[in-house]
């Protein structure tokens, strides 16, 4: 095997580290809502404890990705697959943390305290969760069309973010004893919508990896 | 501004087409790199810009190589004069064996009427500029192949400032050097653009991405795409220059 051979491999063990990373979140997010639905304790300190391997997997890839940089000196799309790499890893990494806090939220709500709004905040965590396995996809298959796509969604999670966050304000609005559960449902539904925003990151990452530009910018 | 430009330059080997209309642009005081495997046509297409080829028996060469507003192919152009203003340093360091002082002091007396102070004071200029000075001000008189490699190199290169040139062509001048001593010329050719235009031909490519302005892609003879080195280098618009830079091929 040849070097560039050699380097062609690490990088594709660069994109498998990603999706088990992705798949880790995704899987968070999921268990998550899970326990917030059901009221299932066990489950919801399991996510919590869970994020710290999810923690390790972005110390893991990371250093993956500086000695890359540093034995292969990478240049055009090899930098770029790799910088869009270490850029990718804290906001994956993040929205575990965002999936850990919803668990940590559901330690101490009783399950469902507001049914009418539970149905909005599912539809919202299944885009968000959608969003950011989307993303990855997009990073590994270099889809520029399914990061642009993606991206579009995150105005459908803020959406339904407005819509909740209304439903809850009447809630608190009607009766004073709601404010702590409202308060914690508005938390929720905020890390829902980080989740979105991180994945909409990752889709801007993707696109500087196709094209060098981020943002409607040129950076390289 | 553009010092040089090649026009629909074409070269042949006897039978063997060695470059292909080449057309660049070679800004003044900035350094471009010719990058491209082994085989190319890089160094030939260095040589052709101050007539080097002219040396190689069965060399035919068409298209225009314009310095200055003039063609250096043309009829009646002095060559002597040209590779004066056009001056070239090689892979192996190749002082003349006498010394130092004489290295530097060869072209101008060739050249010119210098009396003994101006000489003095040229090949002081010749070697501050080559970045050299310090560490042989006080060995001139003797002999140049006494010198390490990465000395002798900067001698080369301040042989070729003492005529007083506008624009260096360099063949892979730190090839056949230390890190150590190809760190000191590549640091001496950031500072020969202040005054200088540079030409460099390098395998090296985090060399070419380091120290160059603009980079030229050659390959099978042809020159598949030029451009600002950092452009190049990050989104090359030829999938045969991203194949090569990121060490597909070659």
């Amino acid at each position: 095997m040849n070097s560039r051979q050699a380097f062609d491999m690490e990088l594709k063990e660069l994109s498998d580290s990603l999706i088990r990373m992705g798949a880790a979140a995704a899987n968070a997010i999921d268990k998550a809502l899970t326990a917030l639905h059901t009221g299932d304790h066990t489950l919801a300190r399991q996510v919590v404890s869970d994020d710290n391997q999810i923690d390790e997997m972005e110390r893991s890839i990371e250093q993956k990705c500086l000695r890359l940089l540093l034995k292969q000196q990478p240049v055009a799309g090899d930098l770029r697959k790799i910088s869009t790499a270490i850029k990718m890893i804290t906001d994956i990494e993040r929205i575990g943390d965002a999936a850990a806090d919803i668990a940590e939220i559901s330690l101490h709500l009783n399950a469902p305290d507001f049914p009418e709004i539970m149905e909005d905040v599912t539809d919202m965590a299944k885009m968000a969760r959608g969003m950011a396995s989307a993303a990855i996809d997009a990073y590994v298959k270099e889809d520029l069309e399914l990061a642009h796509k993606t991206c579009k969604q995150d105005d459908i999670v803020d959406h339904y973010f407005l819509k909740i966050r209304a439903v809850l304000g009447e809630k608190m609005r009607a009766n004073v004893n709601n404010m702590d559960a409202a308060m914690d449902y508005l938390m929720i539904i905020k890390y829902l919508e980080r989740i979105g925003d991180h994945a909409e990151n990752i889709c801007e990452w993707v696109e500087f990896y196709k094209s060098g530009v981020h943002k409607k910018e040129r950076i390289l | 501004m553009n010092i040089i430009t090649a026009k629909g330059l074409n070269l042949h080997y006897g039978s063997f087409h060695a470059l292909k209309n080449i057309d660049v642009d070679i800004p003044e005081k900035e350094i471009t790199a010719l990058i491209g495997p082994s085989g190319c046509g890089k160094s030939t297409f260095l040589k052709t810009l101050n007539r080097m080829n002219d040396m190689v028996q069965g060399v035919k060469i068409t298209g225009e190589v314009i310095y200055h507003g003039e063609d250096i192919y043309a009829n009646g152009m002095d060559v002597t004069v040209l590779r004066k203003n056009i001056g070239m340093v090689f892979q192996k360091p190749n002082p003349f064996p006498m010394s130092i002082y004489d290295n530097i002091a060869y072209g101008p007396r060739l050249h010119g009427n210098y009396k003994k102070s101006e000489l003095n004071d040229l090949v002081e200029r010749s070697l501050r500029g080559a970045a050299v000075w310090g560490e042989v001000k006080d060995r001139l008189k003797k002999s140049a192949m006494g010198l390490s490699g990465g000395q002798q190199q900067r001698l080369c290169i301040a042989r070729a400032l003492s005529v007083e040139p506008d624009v260096l062509l360099m063949d892979e001048p730190t090839s056949a050097l230390d890190p150590a001593s190809t760190m000191k010329i590549e640091e001496l050719m950031s500072e020969l653009k202040k005054n200088y235009t540079v030409v460099i031909v390098t395998h090296n490519m985090q060399q070419a991405a380091r120290i160059s302005d603009k980079t030229a892609f050659f390959l099978v003879g042809e020159m598949v795409e030029v451009g600002d080195t950092d452009d190049v280098f990050s989104m090359p618009k030829d999938k045969r220059t991203e194949d090569y830079i990121t060490g597909r091929f070659g």
